[in-house]
């Protein structure tokens, strides 16, 4: 009796601890009590703003590295755009974009009107869609977002997709029809149902020009015309809580120097043969906008020239060859290029301007305070005030008086172009063009230089330390009108067409090849269209040769994102870069 | 009445007693029973004893390793015995699952036991470091020498894809945190001890290592990895200590140095292509003026024929720039010349660090023994060989037990520990710095050679910002990390286990016992502003959050023992309880960014700050069983099972059974004649078998669906915003416990006079259901998902051998080898996705791919074409490959194939063929000499070390001659036959190029540890207060050899380059190894 009763004193001493000592037989604790488990629609279009910013920069970056507005650091065309290539875009949407828009689909009542939320998120998604399509060709669409009927969505038509993105364009309308923001934050437009209605019928318009229809292009209306309606994500100047400048001011503007390198092609393009002194030795005018895009922080690059005077007229001075800061500038020209246009050009090129070719897969020497930075448009960085001809004082000193620094110029407070009223302009310029119509495209090619011209010149005010004489000479409004007029006779006097040498360079430039290279100029901080472009019309054909003679295929599209083929068994990688999207009738560009 | 049942009982009589070992000492707890009946008892602490019995009984005395003595009652009232070790029989009693304590004999699985004098007087402060290499079956990696760092444990090799695969470690009967809270991932600088730092190992009285599942079924899911079971001093209390207070003092003092340091070339200094310039890379021309190789042929003309170039800093142009050029730095260094020479800058950036380690223990017991006391006190001051860091740790645990009159036993310790680990940032880096966040040996390890590192100033003097030798000042310098940077971990822990043990009656104990483990980790992670590479060190950052950790584990249990037939042949031992354990994390702090003043680090001097939070909490309560029955002491059978249910799946899935089933079987012991009768041969055999099954529960909270809301999204120019998105990884609420099951077989055998000794143990592991993070297409909405998928399968071997190699008495020469061996492989059998990367990072993956070792490595590697060839571009250099398609037999196929996988290619396989490890302990009148000697043979590491080494130039000493990569030129098909120069080899194909060629054997040959020591004789001592004096000289890892590595970059594979958990094979320059050695005394008063 006395040792039964030791054990239920035991008993009841073991189990009061393990009953009231906290947790000690609590089960079903499911959720996490720090987790947040109701979204508010206002903050879920605060993200897919987000997500689509984040999908149009990445459809601009890769644009621009087809189409050399920006360098391609690789040798390899399969290797380069491989499947990371639009693997952001494509998490966004799928993962982040659409879940988030069926949540506010799901919150949207009469009582509680998201009409404005869905415009705007649709309108985004479209965009998002058709870009995917044109990078990818078919993607999936129908089974997506579905997990419990479609653990693993397969594939749609790429033609059914632009059509199913136009239906949602035309819904995004609907919803923005007189509809208002409330409380929602629109990063874009603020508020403007009309513009985001323009950009929608923007949207249409380069679908249409896409697949063809150009008669669709020549004939919309209550489009983007005005650069007050542009399209384009704003950036500001904090630099932590968050970092909201723009990304290239970010890697160009810090206290250890560039880090990215600009196009030696684009740069090369816009400077001409001696830059300001190009009238000097009769050559065209100077591309306007080049000291707004461009910030040298040297006056000559390795094995290249630049230009001094020593009170008179200008004389051409012959940089030495670096190899610790510019390797390529010890060695031979790659033999696929001896004796063709890009001979000059394939390692450095003129007056100081610092940067790369395409295919240039060199490592990074210490050259952050000697290379080409990003300038004042569109990422704010500073304004180019050097000037071409060095006034020579019996010295060549270290050119040392810009360089970039953090906090530099516009504090990063600039854009992401997504749709600008001159791109519209471009396009309708292409499909008078495509359509032998040389006299309406000359009219809106006009348009569209000078719209991007005056676009880009706007961001001079934003770098107040920018050096003033050269402003104004960039912004001399009689030096533009011969730039424009020069470009506009270049263009009416080419031929519509024109052959090829037997390097494969166009024996003179066509129309097709000037609008190109004017379209390249004014995507310089976008991009997106450039790809599209190439495939679509095979120019321009005097776009810079890779480094390496064999690059393989240049992308007709680019491979599926890794992470959706290892898991999703209805979608098959593509073994190579030769897929076609419905669209592309397989022109191909001598260049690529 | 009163007289007439005297005279009844006057036949029987109190008999009493002592019972002794052969040396003298009392014997406690020896059985002692009327023969023929159930009449029994035990001796008590002092080994005295009573019983009633009659005149002309016998009274048997048994215990366990001694011989049992039978004396039968005569007139005396006293009977006296003293017990002889029963050599034939050396019956060990060993402690098992949740303490119960069972002889060595009737276990159905593999135990190995460490000894305390293997484990004191060791320089490591880290448990499982200094168990390193001690059982088989048991593979510890460090995550690097750094002093503090992280180490893996694991038992009988990985088997979870996404589950821990850390051993549990028991401390004094109850489950001990050993968990690792690093501060971020491997590539944010990972400081973070693993939390079994907390235990002095001096003050560890004895290990056990469970290593199968039937050993660990009562565990539950905690002990699916296996058991280090150790019993502390204060925790020892249960046993009856001396009657004299004894008191030991132990004192060591070590030095502390990097092991692997490389031997740089000292021929060529920085720059590319033989052409000097303020590289990274020290491909520039050589040290030599004269020759095609020498300064003064390099085409740049940098080097002046005197042999100096401009001073870094006077050529700086960002000391140029700096305020106008007008600094301190540049108006002194401008037209300063500086010699280009090679400097010894990594050697001298390390240092030889101090480990000073003290460990008080005092012991002592009442005069009748039923109460006694244990106090240990420890202070450990370790200085690391890299400057900045460091351990400061004291340790305070006392313990008692009492035995009470009224049958309660009443045993408990608590620990405290209290332990400072600092270090400058360690985060990875392949050869570029830092990968994304600052690290100290990334910058420091690939120093051209001639750069003075020691020699520069780090410090700008109008900023304090960091300066360095790279034009752009580009790289942050190491000495102004050391100074300005670091991360540290000040953990407070209190740990403890209070027993009370209640004799129901001779068969039947009732145990209650309850367990706490409460932490706090008090980290920070700082830098001041003005650094460079880095935004967080340009802006400056002081991030700092207190992890609370508490576990409470409740236990109780009945227990006993009977015997079931009446020639007491057959036996039961059983035991049954319920026990819970819940967990509950919880962290919290708060991140500063944007230092307003330079040098103050606090929250108030920055600008922006943002939460740091997360919680979990989990709870398991289990009940379970086991019985054990015996036959004639030969042959045993042990019939466990456990049923668990956890708090974080729902009710239809959070409950699992398993059971297990083991036996043993001794034919020395059930057959006449088996035994070798000289003794000269078998003296001894178990034959031994088990089955055993086990669950594993996912963490956090895998059920619910979440939303992920941020405060502080870029908005733009708007500023913050606030942006809400559907998490990423969908709940799954059908997710249920992965289940382990395994059978293992194996026999103990003695020969020769017991002078050998061999275990042999065999396991076939299944884990199947295992719980993987499965990437869903994101097509789907989400990007993953816990499932229940997987399915490995897996055997091994463990052998352990020990000799006797010569055996005196007295004061002869002895010396004992051992030897123990380990193999396993765990193969993925069942796996739906094509692969499933769980572990790495930077491009390459542990991955679980079917057909595969679980954890082979996938990275991308030298493309190949159709036929095989490897690839080589135009320019000479291979081309890359990012897929590979394998058919179902795991052949490649190409790319395409009907019905073939696409997977990332496979460049290495992480798991070793085999571990063994050779211990040796010497001894001849007061000397002792101990020695053991590790090979693991292969397994692959990716090591970011070797590569930089070579990719930067600073290890290969041929410069003159030309590269032509083997392979298919992949513009014009044909054989490559395009030369390249060393340079391009090593920066652009090795260090840059495919990972596949950073992939290295990682077989390792070392000296584990080498001591010799004196013990001081007694009559020496007798006019001392010694009781006992002891001083040991001691050596730890002073040799290895990665043979399949190349020899001058003198790398060590003991490293875990991502960290404690599941990744493996992988070194980001996490951090050179150490090597230690040093003078212990040991004093006993």
């Amino acid at each position: 009796m006395k040792n039964i009763y030791k054990f239920l004193i035991l008993t009841l001493v073991a189990s009061g601890t393990m009953f009231y000592s906290c947790e000690t037989i609590e089960l079903e604790k499911l959720a996490n009590p720090i987790a947040l488990t109701e979204a508010d629609p206002d903050l879920l279009l605060n993200r897919i703003q987000n997500d689509f910013n984040g999908s149009m920069a990445e459809f601009n970056f890769e644009g621009s590295t087809t189409g050399r507005i920006l360098v391609m650091g690789t040798r390899n065309y399969f290797a380069r755009y491989g499947s990371g290539t639009v693997s952001t875009s494509w998490n966004n949407l799928y993962a982040d974009m659409l879940p988030d828009i069926k949540a506010i689909e799901l919150a949207h009542s009469a009582d509680n009107d998201l009409s404005y939320h869905l415009g705007m998120a649709k309108a985004m998604q479209a965009t998002v869609m058709m870009n995917l399509v044109d990078y990818l060709g078919d993607i999936v669409f129908s089974e997506a977002n579905n997990p419990g009927e479609f653990p693993s969505p397969s594939l749609d038509d790429d033609a059914a997709v632009y059509t199913a993105a136009r239906a949602l364009l035309d819904e995004a309308a609907a919803y923005m029809s007189g509809a208002s923001a409330g409380t929602a934050t629109d990063l874009y437009y603020d508020g403007d149902a009309d513009k985001w209605i323009k950009f929608i019928n923007t949207m249409k318009m380069r679908a249409d020009l896409t697949t063809g229809n150009y008669s669709g292009v020549i004939n919309a209306t209550n489009v983007i015309s005005s650069t007050a309606d542009d399209l384009e994500y704003k950036f500001g100047t904090q630099l932590i809580g968050p970092n909201t400048r723009h990304p290239d001011y970010n890697s160009d503007y810090t206290s250890s120097g560039t880090s990215g390198y600009e196009s030696n092609w684009l740069m090369s393009l816009m400077v001409g043969q001696y830059g300001d002194a190009n009238d000097f030795y009769g050559e065209p005018q100077s591309d306007p906008r080049r000291r707004f895009y461009f910030y040298r922080q040297n006056w000559v690059t390795p094995n290249n020239y630049a230009l001094y005077s020593a009170g008179g007229d200008p004389i051409i001075y012959d940089g030495a060859e670096n190899g610790e800061t510019l390797q390529c500038s010890i060695q031979t020209v790659p033999t696929h290029l001896e004796f063709t246009p890009d001979e000059p050009t394939w390692c450095s090129i003129q007056l100081g301007y610092w940067g790369r070719s395409h295919g240039n897969d060199e490592g990074t020497p210490p050259d952050g305070f000697l290379k080409t930075a990003s300038g004042v448009y569109p990422s704010a960085g500073s304004f180019d005030g050097a000037p071409d001809v060095f006034e020579y004082t019996g010295t060549f000193p270290n050119y040392d008086e810009q360089f970039v620094a953090l906090g530099a110029g516009g504090v990063g407070a600039g854009v992401e172009p997504i749709m600008l009223a001159s791109f519209a302009d471009f396009y309708r310029a292409e499909a008078y063009l495509a359509t032998s119509d040389a006299v309406n495209a000359a009219v809106y090619l006009e348009a569209a230089i000078t719209k991007s011209i005056a676009k880009v010149q706007s961001f001079g005010a934003l770098d107040g330390a920018a050096n003033s004489t050269e402003m104004a000479s960039a912004m001399d409004p009689a030096r533009i009108a011969t730039f424009i007029a020069e470009t506009m006779a270049a263009f009416d006097a080419a031929p519509m067409t024109s052959a090829l040498d037997g390097f494969g360079w166009p024996v003179e430039k066509d129309k097709m090849d000037i609008l190109g290279e004017q379209l390249a100029v004014a995507q310089y901080g976008a991009g997106n269209d450039m790809f599209n472009f190439i495939r679509r019309t095979g120019h321009p054909r005097t776009l810079h040769r890779s480094l390496e003679g064999s690059p393989g295929l240049f992308p007709r599209s680019v491979l599926y994102p890794a992470s959706e083929v290892s898991a999703n068994p209805s979608v098959d990688q593509k073994t190579d870069l030769s897929t076609q999207v419905f669209w592309d009738q397989g022109v191909t560009n001598p260049a690529n | 009445m009163l007289f007439s049942m005297a005279s009844t009982l006057a036949q029987e009589k109190t008999i009493s007693g002592a019972v002794s070992d052969n040396s003298g000492m009392p014997l406690p707890g020896v059985n002692i029973i009327v023969k023929g009946t159930t009449n029994g008892t035990q001796t008590d602490f002092d080994g005295n004893y009573s019983i009633n019995a009659s005149s002309g009984d016998v009274l048997t005395f048994t215990y366990v390793g001694l011989k049992t003595v039978e004396q039968t009652v005569g007139a005396s009232n006293t009977i006296n015995v003293t017990m002889e070790e029963d050599a034939a029989v050396l019956d060990e009693v060993v402690v098992t699952a949740q303490g119960i304590k069972r002889e060595k004999k009737a276990l159905g699985y593999a135990v190995s036991e460490v000894s305390a004098d293997e484990l004191e007087q060791r320089t490591e402060g880290d448990v499982a470091r200094v168990l390193s290499g001690k059982a088989s079956g048991v593979q510890i990696t460090s995550q690097s020498g750094t002093s503090g760092s992280a180490t893996n444990v694991v038992i009988r090799g990985y088997s979870s894809i996404t589950g821990s695969n850390q051993a549990l470690f028991v401390v004094d009967g109850v489950p001990f945190s050993s968990d690792t809270n690093s501060q971020g991932s491997f590539q944010q600088g990972n400081i973070g001890s693993s939390r079994f730092l907390d235990l002095d190992p001096n003050n560890i009285a004895s290990v056990n290592v469970l290593k199968g599942l039937a050993a660990a079924t009562l565990y539950g899911t905690a002990g699916r990895n296996g058991v280090i079971v150790i019993t502390t001093k204060s925790g020892a209390g249960g046993g009856a200590g001396p009657k004299k207070t004894e008191i030991t003092v132990n004192q060591s003092y070590f030095l502390n140095e990097i092991a692997s340091l490389p031997d740089y070339q000292s021929l060529y200094g920085g720059g590319f292509d033989q052409s000097f310039g303020w590289f990274y890379s020290n491909w520039g021309p050589a040290f030599a003026a004269d020759g095609v190789d020498g300064y003064l042929n390099d085409p740049s003309g940098t080097i002046q024929p005197d042999g100096t170039v401009e001073h870094p800093y006077g050529s700086s142009s960002f000391l140029n720039n700096l305020l106008g050029g007008n600094n301190i730095l540049n108006q002194t260094y401008t037209g300063q010349r500086y010699d280009w020479k090679p400097y010894n800058s990594v050697e001298n950036f390390f240092r030889s660090g101090g480990v000073s380690n003290t460990s008080i223990s005092i012991r002592g017991a009442s005069t009748d023994g039923k109460m006694s006391y244990n106090v240990n006190y420890g202070h450990l001051d370790e200085e690391g060989f890299t400057p900045g860091n460091g351990i400061r740790r004291n340790t305070l645990s006392v313990g008692g037990m009492a035995k009470l009159s009224n049958k309660f036993t009443v045993n408990a310790s608590l620990n405290y520990s209290r332990n400072h680990v600092t270090s400058p940032p360690v985060s990875s880096s392949q050869g570029n710095g830092g990968t994304n966040q600052n690290s100290v040996f990334g910058q420091v390890f690939f120093t051209p050679r001639n750069v003075d590192l020691m020699g520069l100033e780090h410090t700008i003097p109008e900023t304090g910002g960091a300066i360095y030798y790279r034009n752009t000042n580009g790289i942050l310098n190491p000495r102004w990390s050391v100074a300005n940077t670091g991360a540290s971990q000040l953990t407070n822990r209190i740990f403890g286990t209070a027993n009370l043990m209640y004799e129901l009656n001779d068969n039947i104990n009732i145990t209650y016992r309850a367990g706490i483990d409460w932490y706090n980790e008090r980290n920070e992670d700082v830098s001041n502003k003005n650094g460079v590479e880095f935004t967080r060190n340009i802006n400056g950052f002081y991030d700092t959050w207190d992890n609370n950790v508490s576990i409470w584990d409740h236990f109780v249990s009945i227990g006993g023992n009977y015997n079931l037939t009446n020639d007491e042949k057959l036996g039961v031992t059983f035991t049954a309880g319920a026990t819970s354990r819940s967990r509950t994390y919880d962290r919290k702090g708060v991140a500063s960014t944007g230092q307003v003043v330079f040098g103050l680090l606090a929250h108030s001097n920055f600008s922006t700050q943002t939460p740091i939070q997360a919680y979990s909490f989990r709870n398991i309560i289990g009940v379970f069983g086991e019985a054990t029955f015996d036959w004639d002491n030969y042959a045993f059978v042990t019939f466990s099972g456990r049923n668990d249910w956890v708090s974080n799946l729902p009710t239809e899935n959070n409950s699992q059974f398993y059971p297990s089933v083991s036996m043993s079987f001794l034919p020395t012991a059930a057959f006449e004649g088996f035994k070798s009768a000289s003794g000269k041969g078998l003296n001894y055999l178990k034959l031994r078998a088990g089955l055993g099954t086990s669950a594993g529960f996912p963490g956090g909270y895998p059920t619910a669906l979440s939303v992920d809301q941020n405060t502080t999204a870029n908005g733009g120019a708007q500023g913050a915003i606030v942006t809400n998105t559907i998490s990423n990884i969908n709940a799954n609420p059908d997710l249920k416990p992965e289940l382990i099951s395994e059978f293992e077989v194996g026999f103990d055998a003695k020969f020769l006079d017991n002078r050998v000794n061999l275990n042999v143990s065999y396991f076939d592991r299944k884990s199947k259901d295992l719980i993987v993070n499965k990437p869903l297409p994101e097509t789907t909405g989400f990007t993953f998902t816990q499932v229940n998928i997987g399915k490995v399968e897996g055997d091994g071997w463990e052998i352990d051998l020990s000799a006797d190699l010569f055996k005196n008495d007295g004061n002869g020469f002895n010396w004992n080898s051992r030897v123990n061996f380990t193999k396993s492989e765990q193969i993925v059998t069942e796996q739906t996705d094509d692969q499933i990367n769980y572990a790495g990072g930077l491009g390459q993956f542990n991955s679980a791919i079917r057909g595969e070792q679980l954890g082979v490595m996938v990275g991308n590697r030298i493309e190949r074409d159709s036929d095989g060839n490897l690839l080589v571009d135009t320019s000479g250099n291979y081309v890359i490959g990012s897929q590979m398609a394998i058919d179902n037999n795991g052949n490649e196929v190409p790319l395409g194939t009907e019905g073939s996988r696409t997977i990332t290619p496979i460049v290495g396989n992480p798991n070793p063929d085999y571990v063994m490890n050779f211990i040796n302990s010497l001894s001849y009148k007061n000397f002792n000499l101990g020695f053991q000697v590790s090979h693991v043979s292969g397994g692959d590491i990716h090591s970011a070390t070797i590569s930089t080494l070579l990719g930067r130039g600073l290890i290969p000493e041929d410069r003159k001659n030309t590269f032509i990569l083997p392979g298919i030129n992949q513009g014009t098909g044909l054989p490559n036959t395009v030369q390249i120069n060393n340079s391009s080899y090593y920066f652009n194909n090795i260090l840059f190029g495919p990972s596949e060629l950073n992939v290295w054997d990682a077989s390792v040959v070392r000296l584990q540890e080498v001591s010799f020591g004196y013990s001081f004789p007694e009559k020496f001592l007798e006019k001392t207060p010694f009781g006992a004096l002891s001083i040991t000289a001691s050596g730890f890892n002073l040799w290895y050899d990665a043979y399949n590595t190349p020899d001058d970059a003198n790398f060590d594979p003991n490293v875990a380059g991502i960290g404690v958990g599941n990744g493996r094979g992988y070194d980001y320059l996490n951090g050179p190894s150490s090597k230690r050695y040093g003078l212990s005394i040991k004093a006993s008063f």
